[in-house]
């Protein structure tokens, strides 16, 4: 039957979908645990960290974003409160320049008294890791307090001993992610979606119904399938899912 | 200009008269706006009441209940006795000479321009808004709304304005337009929110988003449009007004 075809297909993109996700939390979890030990390592020495030596986390950042040059917009760590001792508020955040092949350090206003404050406790990528202790994915989403891009941002909490550090983030562009899931998506070989948890879509192959745009319970034809994330890697879970990919009523 | 060389041409710009119906609330803030604009210089007195009700077209009433709610505003000072009467008193506010240098410098046709391209922009974002905003967008709309009914100093009005109408931009999930709506903030988001001289009088400002975020919420994407339009084109309006009358002085 047509419709067997399609659910094997629909399972297959959604498994794509998956194993994209699972790569860059497999990132987050180790930039987490990179910076969880960095703090480790400062309280057994009780000489609190400093923003300079998040720079440390260099080492790791770049070449994991010029392996990225597409796909992955920008990543890096965001601290708690007074985590560090010289910067009650800061990012080690590094991001490819616009239009060129540089990376550049993400400067913002840290300053809380300042009209361009850039407040990332009210952020869900920072805001939901802190209270949930679960990962997160927020989008996609027009990103005008950082990169004006369309953007989907995956983050993982930090602790250490049960005290909130921060979280380790990352900016998947949303136009790279659905170019890399349009052939997936395209072998459903009927017009489907893959959409976000409030039904707003993310890949389409039919433009009828375009990345960016909602879409309803209503309009799919018959179940839509979950995307899953890797269960042996992490057993934390994820806010924001569940993904679903989705056949379109003709 | 400074407080006692205002020309006879400003005095005739912030005195016209005026023909909206006289009420008080008209009258306050038309001479409020002459004195954000600097066409009444601080420290300048005010013609008589009797003098003032006359050029403005209005009865010495009316004219004594706006002057109570200038004074309330402490933008008019009365004081008795000899070399008594009323003073108009400029807001402290560093950035109120840069503002009206700027719309003074500004011409009608660049102020239509912006009006322009802003209609454009923000007309179409609602319009996408209306059928592209989830739940949690609305949410943040509603509290954007409400913070600007709560503001109350001319800055907090003008970022909460400016939130409302980049927020509605990354609604309706649109980066370039939310750039130009950021970019278009930035440019004259100040000079709508002069202090003593806003181009839309608060409260309407509050209406008007409210019912702009109605029809956002019911998904009308062509009344979102035609509401928000017609908002901003009462901003710019009121721009072109002022710098007409700063023109003139």
């Amino acid at each position: 039957m047509v419709s067997d075809v399609r659910a094997e297909e629909m399972s297959a993109a959604a498994r794509e979908v998956g194993t994209a996700l699972d790569e860059v939390f497999a990132w987050l979890a180790e930039l987490a645990g990179r910076f969880a030990a960095m703090h480790a390592s400062s309280v057994a020495e009780q000489n609190q960290l400093r923003a300079a030596d998040l720079s440390q986390l260099r080492a790791s950042i770049f070449p994991r974003l010029t392996g990225n040059p597409r796909l992955l917009a920008g990543t890096g760590v965001i601290v708690a409160d007074d985590v560090l001792a010289d910067q009650p508020h800061w990012l080690e955040w590094w991001q490819h320049a616009q239009g060129g092949t540089e990376l550049e350090f993400l400067e913002v206003d840290h300053d809380p008294a300042s009209v361009g404050f850039y407040d990332y406790e009210s952020a869900a990528w920072f805001v939901v890791p802190r209270d949930t202790g679960d990962r997160v994915v927020v989008g996609p989403y027009v990103d005008y307090s950082g990169t004006d891009e369309y953007m989907l941002t995956l983050a993982h909490p930090v602790s250490h001993d049960a005290r909130f550090l921060g979280v380790a983030a990352a900016d998947i562009r949303a136009d790279a992610f659905e170019a890399l899931l349009l052939r997936a998506i395209g072998a459903v070989g009927q017009p489907a979606v893959l959409a976000n948890e409030a039904g707003r879509v993310i890949a389409s192959n039919t433009p009828s119904k375009i990345a960016g745009s909602l879409v309803h319970e209503a309009e799919f034809a018959g179940s839509p399938v979950r995307v899953v994330l890797n269960q042996d890697a992490e057993v934390r879970d994820c806010a924001g899912l569940p993904w679903r990919i989705a056949a379109l009523r003709g | 200009m400074d407080g006692n060389g205002v020309s006879g041409a400003a005095r005739h710009a912030a005195f016209a008269p005026l023909d909206d119906g006289g009420r008080a609330e008209v009258v306050a803030r038309r001479l409020s706006e002459a004195i954000a604009l600097g066409l009444l210089g601080d420290g300048e007195q005010l013609p008589s009441e009797a003098e003032l009700a006359a050029q403005l077209n209005v009865a010495t009433v009316t004219l004594r209940e706006a002057l109570s709610a200038l004074r309330s505003d402490g933008l008019v000072q009365t004081r008795r006795g000899r070399g008594g009467g009323s003073f108009a008193r400029s807001p402290a506010d560093a950035s109120l000479e840069r503002l009206r240098r700027t719309l003074r410098e500004l011409t009608v046709h660049e102020l239509r321009e912006i009006g322009d391209q802003h209609r454009a922009i923000a007309g179409t974002a609602a319009l996408l808004a209306a059928e592209r905003a989830a739940s949690e967008d609305l949410r943040t709309l509603d509290t954007l709304v409400d913070q600007l009914a709560g503001a109350g100093e001319p800055g907090d009005r003008r970022r909460a304005d400016g939130r409302f109408h980049i927020e509605l931009a990354a609604a309706g999930q649109s980066s370039r337009l939310t750039r130009q709506e950021i970019a278009l903030q930035a440019e004259i988001g100040e000079l709508l929110w002069m202090p003593s001289g806003e181009a839309v009088p608060h409260p309407d400002a509050v209406a008007e988003h409210r019912e702009i975020l109605a029809a956002v919420r019911l998904g009308d994407g062509q009344r979102a449009r035609v509401a928000t339009e017609r908002h901003i084109g009462r901003g710019i309006d009121q721009l072109i007004d002022f710098h007409l009358r700063l023109a003139r002085a």
